[in-house]
């Protein structure tokens, strides 16, 4: 049976592009053009996966204030923010609230889909607790990476919090470890449309602090000033 | 331009201080108003005095009666005896025979012979009063003790009493001073009694002069008879042991005293009388006969003195500085001496013989002024009988004067420095007030021209000017801060409202893409495509860089080894790894160097400063990248050979979208990369500075970072 996502926009062209790429993907899509008719919708049937948009039509925060409204009904549905608010304050915001993810605007239709596919894989493997060993998994090292739920584990700990994008980042560090990674690589890595070095760096940033959360002695992303990153535990 | 530069400028206390003293005018004006006054007061004074010398005149006109009463003989010299006014003193001094002087009775061989003396007489109260002169080339004193009175120099004195009988009186100096009073038997050298007269009675002092000396007495006026006659010898002794004794100068002609008595001419009791009607406290009326002898007098001109006190508090003292002040300021300097000021009385008295009515004015003192008239007075026949003098001192008036002056100095000058101050408190306060607009107006920028707040907290409550000024500017600052604000969300805001429209383009693109596209179409999906990227390039970039401040807060310092940062960052440079020629190159020593840093945002600076070197460097040349220490400081150098930096663009060069590029030169430029080289240096903790260099020319930029000390 097909998975139901739903997805929330105002703007109408952005809305029909997900519901068509999606449903193109074999998704069942219901979409809505506002907070007030989707938190209506979003009573009667649970969904798998809903895509909110933040700012629609002169309220700032609708996306946020459906947001907390759908996870009091239903706690375990998985939320995915689509925005055009970039800050780092609104993500964080978006992640506090129980959002599964937040996904900055533009995104690729491709990078969507993907994204959207890991979300619902990670909500039925928590919905049947499915044994994650069963899983394809890749081990560089100490590192584990769990390629269906798209998790990676450091000295067989779960690295927390771990988006789409770093996973996708440390895989392609890793497919080639003491090979040095340019940025422009890096960027193909992430499936977006234009990735700065900045935003790159700021990625390898994340993905350092979340490792050094559970092994201080980190140090297995190596710079290469001028040129981009490269993996090597030595 | 030039010209307003030049222009004096006076602050506002200085301002103050120039319109304060355009106050010194209001005691000017009193002052004149008081001058204008005195002159009024005088001539009103001198009319009155006119009109009372006319009036006087009348009442004596064909009383010849009144001036000829004195019972003449013609044996007899008359002295006639002068009111003296003031306090008169037995002192040897001539203070209050100043006024007379002039009518001194000359006798002797003449004025300036050495046997000629000169007799003054007055009255005052109860007691006739005498000043003689005596030239005397040789002062011979008495010897105490001596037998006779008569072997030194004396004045003799002899007076019929009322009884007939002749009082002899010898006048001796035993040494100047106090002289010895006796009276003698007839032959006027053995005392009558043992010892002399007493000198409550009859006083008498004898003062050493240059070419002589003088003698002034005072006896009782009962010692006269009726008559009252009186005889006056003087007696020279010129030898050394007194004796040759010869008498100099006897009263009369004669060379013996004894059948000689002189009349001593009182003033008239009846004119007295008429006369005392028109006293007056600060003038004086003299009737004068024929022979300009006075015949009655009353009143007297300057009326007595208070005596000087010395200042005791400071008020006084005040007061007292202001007196010498003043009468720097309103004395006048050209006074007559007393001689000078009897002659000009002299000559209105002759004109007045002269049958003309006359009046004159002279300066008597720093602060008195003496005006007088003299009238003739003249029988029914047309004869002169005798001339009325009137004399009065503005003393009174100059006085009031001064009072008045006095009180307006004070006044205004407590009132000035009142005004004075509380004008300078005023503007103090006000300069204080603009100095601190001024100050909060140049805190409110920081050192990069961004406004540090949206309004201003000074002065926009006060109610006057300045605060409607500080208002107005503060109204400004919120303008201008609500316009930076734009100006720095703009790119985020342009982010959120291209990011929608942009999102709905790739995404139709990409679906348009999944439907599948004829073959010749796919390459312009790809190019619409492309050009999107661009777009959500420059975007990106904008947001970012504004972004930029607040999140290198969420960045956190560790050490850093710049020399390996740099030397990895330099070697990913070399064209085997980028490909193309080698154009850069680093120089340092081989020593490590530690900073608190950030890794990737040092490699974004040097990111901007290559690619600005890159840009602007000679083509050919290479970009020179340096790293040295110095104390305790780091300098990362980024140096390029190329044209210069424009002095116009140097100051505001680190500032956000500031260029020097052409526009529309190759890639799109937003004047973004120096304001973010200044943003990272100053997170850490350095600062940023931009050098021309000469031979070759080129450009440096120096990146200051302080060193992390261990």
């Amino acid at each position: 049976m097909a998975k139901h996502i739903v997805i929330v926009e105002d703007d109408r062209d952005q809305r029909d592009n997900y519901q068509f790429a999606l449903e193109q993907r074999g998704y069942r899509v219901t979409a809505y053009a506002g907070k007030d008719q989707a938190e209506l919708g979003l009573k009667q049937e649970r969904p798998d996966l809903v895509i909110l948009d933040i700012i629609m039509d002169e309220n700032i925060d609708a996306g946020f204030q459906l947001c907390a409204a759908l996870l009091k009904i239903h706690p375990e549905l998985p939320v995915l923010f689509l925005t055009e608010r970039v800050g780092e304050i609104d993500r964080i915001l978006g992640l506090r609230m129980g959002a599964w993810d937040y996904q900055p605007k533009p995104v690729s239709l491709d990078f969507l889909a993907e994204k959207v596919a890991t979300l619902i894989r990670l909500s039925d493997i928590r919905v049947v607790t499915a044994e994650i060993d069963d899983q394809n998994i890749r081990v560089i090292g100490h590192l584990q990476l769990l390629e269906e739920s798209r998790q990676a584990k450091w000295r067989d700990q779960a690295i927390a919090g771990l988006t789409l994008t770093e996973f996708r980042m440390i895989e392609a560090l890793t497919r080639r470890p003491g090979h040095i990674l340019t940025y422009d690589t890096l960027a193909q890595a992430t499936h977006q449309h234009y990735v700065s070095n900045n935003t790159i760096s700021t990625h390898i940033r994340n993905i350092k602090r979340k490792l050094k959360n559970i092994d201080a002695e980190f140090d297995a992303v190596k710079s290469e000033y001028g040129m981009g990153y490269r993996w090597s535990e030595n | 331009m030039l010209f307003a530069n030049r222009r004096l400028r006076f602050r506002l206390n200085t301002q103050v201080l120039v319109f304060a003293l355009v106050l010194v005018s209001i005691p000017w004006l009193s002052y004149r108003f008081v001058a204008e006054t005195r002159v009024f007061m005088i001539e009103g004074q001198t009319q009155a005095q006119e009109q009372l010398a006319r009036g006087i005149v009348t009442l004596f006109q064909g009383r010849d009666d009144l001036l000829a009463e004195l019972p003449y003989l013609d044996s007899q010299q008359v002295v006639f005896s002068h009111p003296l006014t003031g306090q008169a003193k037995v002192d040897g001094y001539t203070n209050e025979w100043l006024d007379f002087q002039l009518f001194a009775n000359h006798f002797g061989s003449g004025d300036d012979s050495e046997d000629g003396y000169s007799l003054l007489l007055g009255e005052k109260d109860d007691r006739i009063f005498g000043l003689v002169r005596i030239q005397d080339n040789k002062t011979v004193l008495r010897t105490k003790g001596a037998p006779n009175l008569d072997a030194s120099d004396h004045l003799r004195l002899t007076m019929p009493d009322r009884n007939g009988n002749e009082r002899r009186l010898v006048i001796v100096a035993t040494q100047a001073g106090v002289m010895e009073v006796w009276y003698v038997k007839e032959d006027w050298a053995t005392p009558q009694y043992r010892s002399p007269s007493s000198s409550f009675i009859i006083q008498a002092v004898m003062r050493p002069l240059v070419d002589g000396y003088l003698v002034e007495f005072a006896l009782p006026k009962y010692f006269l008879n009726q008559r009252q006659e009186f005889g006056l010898a003087v007696a020279d002794v010129d030898g050394e042991d007194g004796s040759m004794r010869h008498l100099k100068t006897l009263v009369g002609a004669d060379t013996t005293i004894e059948s000689h008595f002189n009349l001593l001419a009182m003033r008239a009791p009846e004119a007295n009388k008429i006369l005392s009607s028109l006293s007056r406290s600060d003038s004086q009326v003299v009737i004068y006969d024929n022979n300009l002898q006075v015949r009655a007098s009353v009143g007297q001109v300057s009326p007595p003195k208070s005596e000087q006190v010395k200042p005791k508090d400071f008020l006084e003292g005040i007061q007292s500085w202001l007196n010498q002040g003043l009468d720097w300021f309103i004395a006048i300097p050209d006074y007559l001496n007393p001689v000078q000021a009897a002659s000009q009385e002299r000559d209105l008295l002759n004109r007045a013989l002269d049958k003309k009515f006359a009046s004159g004015r002279w300066h008597k003192g720093p602060a008195e002024q003496i005006f007088a008239v003299a009238a003739p007075i003249v029988d029914q026949e047309g004869e002169l009988l005798g001339v009325v003098l009137i004399k009065q001192s503005t003393a009174q008036i100059l006085g009031l004067q001064r009072q008045a002056m006095e009180n307006i100095a004070l006044l205004s000058l407590s009132t000035m420095l009142v005004i004075l101050l509380v004008l300078l408190l005023f503007s103090w306060r006000q300069a204080m007030r603009i100095r601190r607009l001024g100050r909060e107006a140049q805190q409110i920028v920081d050192p990069d021209g961004r406004l540090r707040t949206d309004q201003l907290y000074n002065e926009i409550r006060a109610g006057d000017e300045i605060g409607d000024l500080a208002r107005s500017f503060s109204g400004v600052v919120a303008r201008l801060h609500e316009h930076q604000e734009f100006m720095s969300t703009m790119p985020r805001t342009l982010r959120h409202e291209v990011n929608n429209p942009l999102n709905a383009t790739m995404t139709s693109l990409e679906n348009l893409q999944m439907l599948g596209v004829e073959e010749g179409q796919q390459r312009y999906i790809d190019s619409a495509q492309r050009g999107l990227v661009k777009i959500s390039g420059i975007v990106e970039k904008l947001a970012d860089a504004a972004n930029l401040e607040a999140a290198l807060h969420e960045d956190e310092l560790e050490p850093l080894d710049l020399l390996h940062l740099l030397q990895t960052y330099v070697h990913h440079q070399n064209p085997s790894i980028r490909g193309g020629a080698a154009d850069v190159v680093f120089e340092a020593n081989q020593q490590s160097v530690f900073v608190a840093g950030v890794d990737y945002r040092i490699e974004q600076l040097l990111d901007k400063l290559l690619d600005n070197a890159r840009d602007f460097r000679a083509s050919g040349s290479l970009v020179k990248v340096r790293l040295y220490q110095q104390d305790y400081d780091c300098y990362l150098e980024v140096e390029n050979t190329g044209p210069s930096i424009p002095p116009d663009l140097m100051a505001g060069m680190f500032n956000s979208m500031v260029s020097a590029r052409a526009a529309g030169a190759g890639h799109a430029h937003f004047g973004l990369g120096l304001y973010i080289v200044r943003l990272i240096s100053q997170f850490h903790g350095g600062s940023v500075t931009a050098h021309n260099l000469r031979q070759p020319e080129g450009v440096m930029f120096r990146v200051k970072l302080p060193i992390l000390l261990v």
